[in-house]
């Protein structure tokens, strides 16, 4: 059946990836060659598929702090998860078929170790489909530990607290394992405690995904514009006097709009682009009016193939393999959705 | 630019030292335990018919401090905290020392117990009376609470203040019939009456006459004056008339009635009086109803002369003292007010308005409480009489009678009547003929804004039915008094109030020192002065002190001007006010309790007394600057002015304004609005009726109630689990300390339209906010059950659950599984689960049988639980009567207490808690009267989202903008978007922005561009679910949003059991908004 087929061959495109920065919890990367549906669809899947391991159950034993139990489950609940493959010492699961292995992205996914409970044959929670994690902290023991001047303030409880019975499974710490002992590093804030207080509780961290709970969405930011082509009248802007030049870098906030050389600033460039095509009506109003022929010198519009994306990892996964995750689970989407159109195809044939 | 004195900007310094706000309540409860009821004691003595020799008499009373009596012998010190988690009564014993005769001899006796008074929180007799903060956390109090509230029976009540006509003044009116007339109501200790002066049109002309319940016909004014000793008709008429010849013209039809009448002398006129006061009584006797209004000596042999004069002297405006028959005052006042009415009739711009606020006087807590307290003194005097008689009859007495320590000294009358009068709101005094209802209400705890709120609350008489608009509307007396916004909607709007934030009401002043400066002052008293000399001199004014005239004088405005220093410089009460009236040609001054009045700087010579030094003690350490503020009134910077003297004051707004002619300068223009709406950012560019729909909205919202919030256990509590301080702030939040007890949260609002579920001023939410905590609330609920003991010995039990064998379906038994929760001694554990019909307290009543008397010892069973042993042979036998929970989601056990009160009744108290992620059909709104339900949740997927990633968590339609007119939510983003990017909380104060206390919208624009937003506080979004760009900008920043008490939650109910139609479930809703939610949803 024709009309189900993919398009022809050289209208087909070929997306490029460009990566601008990469530091451990930020990326920056531009999507070329391709439109706003694909850069979008990239964007939500990171978001709400990304598959990661957040707290989801607890079961308290001693809560004899001011916090109820339900707040403390709920804040337990969205701290990151971090799972580091370690090769060779990380025992992963044998049950993975070689499709799935390569729908993902590689050796260290998390899918690899951990199945979703609810597809793990297990009664409750196994090795396989959970990991758990304990916290039992009581005022009166860890506050001899605590320098003198601060023994009368309540004790914070964070998550560097939380003891994982997997050790390649911890909560996220932005220190690395060499500074741990020497940085001073708090963590995340659970609870405080005061004077004969205790708490003790074990919880049992699941995977999932955002699409469920926020708690499984493993980036704080992940947002994609689109690439500004910007062209300047050159010749008009050079024709200006200088101050009205300078009005015309003054009509944006400071950094959007700037000088492509400090000491000649005949020419205006855009200095940045995420922030231009906010005022470019603003400007073109404005050159409009020096313009003497009453043309604006400015141009600046979207462009509906090129996209750059900022990605900002929470710390449970790398920054990396959040996108790479989200490339692989678009794939796969994709790869269903050819597998059921090919069989509705059959069927009607 | 304007360049502004420097003074200007830190003018809102000085607010926090006269922020009086609920201290009324405080300061009226202190008078009448210190003052006050020291003066109702001394005039009673208790007599015996039956033993002439007897007596007892009271030199002093005195309040003691707090207790809970826990049983006859034994009292312990009480807490508030305490007595609220036991339902216990806060009072103090009322002491007295007396006098009195026991046998032979005379004996005094002091402390002795008479009962006692429920103590108001944070007054003198409390024991958080200027407590430090720390303190009052060891007490377990929160150090914001506002105190002014009673705890009885473990229910906080406030005694709202009373709004009133002020008593002892004189209104001129156009009655019913349109007849101009003066409506004077007289109240002293005695008696309550009201009398007037009528202009009456006849056939002869106008006449003036005199009526009053007591006169029978409307006598003559002519008549009445006769009687009071004015005999001469040349006397009377210079009294009246001699000012203005034409008074004088009218009042000359009067002059004639006494000779028509026959009446030259006083002894005829008071005979005439006389004969209408008989006829008047013949009249009522026939109709069966007995004549109860006058009754001097109980026989009436006196003659009706001499019953005119008593009547004239006592009961006819019974406010004028009349010492030894001297009728100089009264006579001068009847002349007064007679001149007043016809001068109203030639004129009608001098018919006084009766909604005027200097015309009014709000009862508070202290005044209420000195009736209640009069009349049960006088009940316990009488009850104690009548069985000392009983007593003293008995002729043969093993002992010697000693009433103190008798058994019919009886201390629960006053007690009881106290915590009845106050629990249930019903202020029934027969002495006063008062009967009102609705006096005390609950003090609500749904937010700490409505606790404070309720605080401020003024209650007026009128009738709630009245369609009249006059009492509703709003007065521009009232201007710094009440605050203009905060008003409920509906049938009370305009009759209940809050005062403004620095209003305070005035406590009685001592009348004596006040009315013996005034005679020093040059006041010269009336027997020397005749009606020429009063009313023809130019310059002579009349002095009225309290309503009553005390003198005239010729330089008045000295007289004003020497009393005013006098105040400043508190060598008379620093509330007390003058006021002259040059049309009236009087000055008033008032010394009485109840007036409202607020502070004002004081100008001179068009220069604030306001220094800038005063405000920048830099060098000086802060408490001295603390103490310089505090001592502003002392000092004469600052006095109290009340709404009366209002009219002689030229008040300047700001000081650049201030001209020769200014006397005083406002303290903060803010201060008109109340408390409550100083929770709206930017009021002033709201559209008043949003800041009004605001001051009930903000009652509603959840946040925290108080610092001790989870230490208490009311019957119903909303917590938010993370409110926040509101990025966009105001001096008064500041003032009432709003961020530490915050009532909402702070979201980024977009407002575009999405999705179509936001019609109608729905809102949209961003289920991964809520997934990460935004506006999740908790919801506790008390659950109570008392367990008895009975008069024959027997006792209620708690018994743990039956055992499982006793279920045919063992674990999985419905029956079985309701008591899940229970522990062995047949309470819920702490921490546990309660489903629907899960039972919370397993509690069993002895089934009645009264043959059987069982010994009343009480031990702990086997299985933990509280039983009481029987007798053997004779088993108690129970039925249950359990506690159980009933909703239909889930709830959690949050605290079990287990007490006893007074009355020894061992209760049981467990706080079920809830925690809830808000849904749709939850009610939000922003601070501007925008009150939305939550439309529809959607994943932060689909949400727009900005190219920095910013997310919206509320989305908002625009069309809630332009016919809503609330700028000051616009402005508030604008603010707190320059506030959020600069770190810090704006200000949005209202009238602030040209004194510091409020932002710029200008400056905030201009911040927003240096951090590299629009600065109109729009943002370009792309659309979360197509990735492109959307077509406009989209107005978006932070907004403090609140979560209102309606939630979907409670507003479902369903029934269980009965006929089920079709598929519809029935569900109650409550909101109209909610059953248009529903049906889209359903
Ligand atoms: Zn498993």
């Amino acid at each position: 059946m024709s009309c189900y087929s993919v398009a022809a061959d050289q209208r087909a495109r070929r997306p490029e990836v460009e990566v601008l920065s990469l530091e451990e919890n930020q990326m920056s990367f531009e999507v070329k060659k391709t439109d706003a549906s694909m850069a979008n669809a990239l964007r939500r899947v990171i978001i709400a598929e990304v598959v990661t391991m957040a707290i989801d159950l607890v079961t308290f034993e001693e809560n004899t702090s001011c916090i109820d139990d339900e707040i403390i489950a709920h804040r337990l609940g969205l701290i990151p998860i971090k799972y580091a493959f370690k090769p060779g010492k990380t025992k992963l699961r044998e049950d993975v078929s070689n499709d799935e292995a390569a729908a993902m992205s590689s050796e260290r996914d998390i899918q690899r170790r951990f199945r979703f409970t609810r597809d793990c044959d297990c009664d409750g929670y196994c090795d396989w489909c959970a990991c758990t994690f304990k916290l039992h902290v009581k005022y009166d023991e860890v506050i001899k530990n605590v320098p003198e001047h601060e023994k009368n303030q309540p004790y914070t409880v964070t998550s560097i607290n939380l003891e994982s019975d997997d050790p390649d499974v911890f909560p996220v710490h932005f220190v690395s394992e060499r500074e741990r002992n020497t940085s001073s590093e708090p963590g995340i804030a659970i609870v405080k405690l005061a004077k004969g207080q205790e708490i003790k509780l074990s919880c049992i961290a699941k995977l999932g995904c955002g699409k469920e709970h926020a708690k499984w969405t493993p980036v704080s930011k992940c947002v994609f514009r689109p690439k500004p082509t910007i062209s300047w009248d050159d010749n008009a802007v050079r024709a200006l006097p200088p101050n009205l030049r300078n009005i015309i870098v003054d009509v944006c906030p400071a950094g959007v709009l700037g000088y492509e050389d400090e000491r000649d600033r005949t020419s205006i460039v855009v200095k940045n682009e995420a922030a231009i095509l906010d005022f470019t009506k603003d400007i073109q109003d404005l050159t409009k009016q020096l313009s003497p022929q009453n043309k604006p010198m400015f141009h600046a519009s979207a462009s509906t193939t090129d996209f750059v994306f900022e990605v900002e990892s929470l710390g449970g996964v790398p920054v990396d393999d959040c996108v790479l995750c989200g490339l692989n689970e678009i794939k796969r989407k994709l790869t269903n959705l050819q597998v059921a159109v090919a069989e509705v195809a059959a069927e009607q044939a | 630019m304007l360049q502004l004195p420097h003074n200007v900007q830190t003018r809102w310094k000085i607010l926090p030292h006269f922020l009086r706000l609920m201290k009324q309540h405080v300061t009226s409860f202190d008078y009448f335990v210190q003052t006050e009821i020291k003066k109702v004691a001394p005039n009673q003595t208790v007599r015996s018919e039956v033993d002439p020799n007897f007596y007892l008499s009271y030199t002093d009373v005195y309040v003691g401090s707090p207790s809970i009596e826990e049983d006859a012998f034994t009292s312990t010190a009480a807490t508030p905290l305490e007595c609220r988690l036991r339902d216990c009564t806060y009072s103090a014993p009322i002491y007295v020392d007396v006098k009195y005769r026991r046998g032979p001899q005379i004996v005094t006796t002091s402390k002795v117990p008479i009962g006692c008074i429920p103590i108001m929180l944070h007054s003198c007799k409390c024991v958080l009376y200027e407590k430090s903060r720390s303190e009052l956390e060891a007490l377990k109090e929160c150090p914001h609470d506002p105190g002014g509230y009673f705890i009885v029976k473990g229910v906080e009540k406030v005694i709202l203040m009373q709004e009133q006509l002020s008593k002892n003044r004189m209104i001129i009116e156009r009655d019913a019939k349109g007849v101009f007339c003066a409506a004077i109501t007289s109240s002293t200790h005695e008696r309550k009456s009201r009398c007037s002066i009528v202009v009456k049109p006849t056939s002869h002309g106008y006449r003036v006459y005199l009526k009053h319940n007591t006169l029978g016909d409307d006598i003559p004014v002519a008549v009445i004056l006769k009687a009071m000793g004015m005999e001469c008709d040349q006397e009377i008429a210079e009294l009246v008339g001699s000012g203005d010849c034409r008074i004088a013209s009218i009042f000359v039809n009067s002059m004639e009635e006494p000779s028509a009448a026959r009446v030259k002398t006083q002894k005829q006129a008071l005979a005439y009086i006389g004969e209408a006061i008989r006829a008047k009584y013949k009249a009522q006797s026939v109709d069966g109803v007995r004549f109860l209004q006058y009754a001097p000596h109980g026989r009436r042999s006196i003659s009706a002369d001499e019953e005119a004069r008593d009547v004239l002297a006592h009961v006819v405006l019974s406010h004028v003292p009349v010492v030894n028959y001297d009728f100089v005052a009264k006579r001068t006042y009847v002349g007064h007010v007679t001149k007043r009415v016809i001068a109203a009739l030639l004129d009608n711009s001098l018919l006084d308005d009766k909604d005027y606020y200097g015309n009014k006087r709000l009862e508070l807590a202290g005044q209420l409480l000195s009736l209640l307290f009069e009349d049960l003194f006088k009940r316990f005097n009488s009850d104690l009489k009548r069985s000392a008689d009983l007593v003293l009859q008995k002729q043969n007495r093993t002992a010697v009678f000693d009433i103190v320590k008798s058994t019919i000294w009886r201390t629960d009358t006053l007690a009881q009547g106290f915590v009845h009068a106050i629990s249930t709101g019903n202020w029934v005094l027969k002495r006063f003929k008062m009967d009102r209802a609705g006096v005390t209400q609950v003090l609500s705890r749904l937010s700490y804004i409505s606790a404070i709120g309720m605080m401020t609350r003024v209650n007026s008489q009128f009738e709630k039915t009245r369609k009249t608009s006059g009492p509703r509307a709003l007065q521009p007396s009232q201007w710094g008094m009440l605050c203009p916004a905060d008003t409920p909607e509906g049938e009370t709007c305009g009759l209940v109030k809050n005062l403004a934030l620095l209003a305070h009401v005035t406590t009685d002043a001592e009348i004596e020192t006040t009315k013996r400066s005034c005679y020093d002052l040059g006041v010269e008293q009336l027997g020397h002065l005749n009606g020429t000399a009063l009313n023809s001199h130019a310059t002579a004014y009349l002095v009225f002190l309290n309503g009553l005239v005390i003198g005239a004088c010729s330089r008045p405005h000295k007289l004003a001007h020497a009393l005013r220093r006098m105040r400043r410089s508190k060598r008379i009460g620093e509330h007390i006010s003058v006021y002259t009236h040059s049309v009236h040609r009087a000055i008033y001054i008032a010394c009485d309790g109840g007036r409202v009045c607020r502070p004002l700087i004081i100008a001179s010579r068009g220069r604030s007394r306001l220094l800038p030094q005063i405000l920048e003690h830099k060098t000086l350490n802060v408490h001295i600057f603390r103490l310089a503020l505090g001592q502003l009134t002392a000092s004469g910077v600052v006095e109290y002015v009340d709404v009366n003297e209002e009219n002689n004051c030229f008040i300047a707004l700001d000081e650049n304004q201030l001209t020769h002619c200014h006397t005083h300068l406002e303290v903060d223009p803010a201060t008109v609005l109340g408390v409550v709406c100083g929770l709206v950012a930017f009021p002033h560019h709201n559209q008043s009726p949003r800041n009004t729909y605001q001051c009930a909205m903000g009652k509603q919202s959840m946040g925290s109630v108080a610092t001790n919030q989870f230490e208490r256990m009311d019957s119903l509590l909303y917590s938010l689990v993370y409110p926040q301080k509101a990025i966009v702030k105001s001096r008064i939040l500041d003032l009432v300390h709003f961020d530490d007890l915050p009532g909402g949260c702070n979201a980024t609002l977009a407002v575009m339209s999405c999705s179509g579920y936001d019609i109608e001023d729905a809102i949209i939410l961003n289920k991964n906010s809520l997934d990460r905590g935004f506006l999740r609330c908790l919801v506790l609920k008390k659950h109570q059950a008392s367990i008895r003991r009975y008069a024959n010995g027997t006792f209620d039990r708690t018994i743990g659950p039956p055992p499982l064998s006793s279920f045919i379906q063992g674990i999985h038994d419905t029956r079985y599984q309701r008591y899940s929760a229970l522990d062995d001694d047949g309470i819920c554990l702490v921490g546990e689960r309660l489903n629907d019909q899960s039972i919370i307290i397993n509690r069993e009543v002895p089934i009645e049988s009264p043959d059987v008397v069982y010994s009343s010892a009480r031990e702990r069973s086997q299985s933990g639980g509280w039983r009481m042993s029987t007798t053997p042979g004779s088993p108690a036998k129970f039925k249950s009567q359990s506690c159980s929970y009933k909703a239909p989601a889930p709830s959690v056990v949050d605290r079990v207490l287990l007490t006893a009160n007074e009355t020894d009744q061992f209760l049981v108290k467990v706080m079920v808690r809830q925690s809830r992620r808000p849904e749709i059909g939850d009610k939000f709104a922003s601070r501007h009267g925008q009150k939305g339900v939550c439309g529809a949740i959607i994943s932060q997927e689909d949400m727009p989202f900005t190219d920095v990633g910013i997310c919206p968590d509320v989305i908002m339609n625009p069309h809630g903008f332009p016919s809503r007119m609330t700028v000051g939510k616009i402005i508030e983003l604008v603010a707190g978007k320059a506030g959020v990017c600069h770190g810090r909380q704006a200000f949005g104060t209202a009238f602030g922005e040209s004194r510091g206390s409020a932002d710029h919208s200008k400056e905030a624009s201009r911040e927003l561009l240096a951090y590299g937003y629009s600065y109109i506080g729009k943002d370009l979004l792309y659309s979360g679910t197509s990735g492109d760009l959307l077509r406009a900008f989209v107005f978006m920043g932070p907004v403090f949003y609140q979560k209102l008490k309606h939630m979907v939650m409670d507003k479902m109910h369903s029934r269980a059991r009965g006929s089920i139609l079709s598929y519809i479930l029935y569900i109650v809703l409550v909101d109209i908004q909610f059953l248009i939610l529903a049906l889209m949803f359903i």
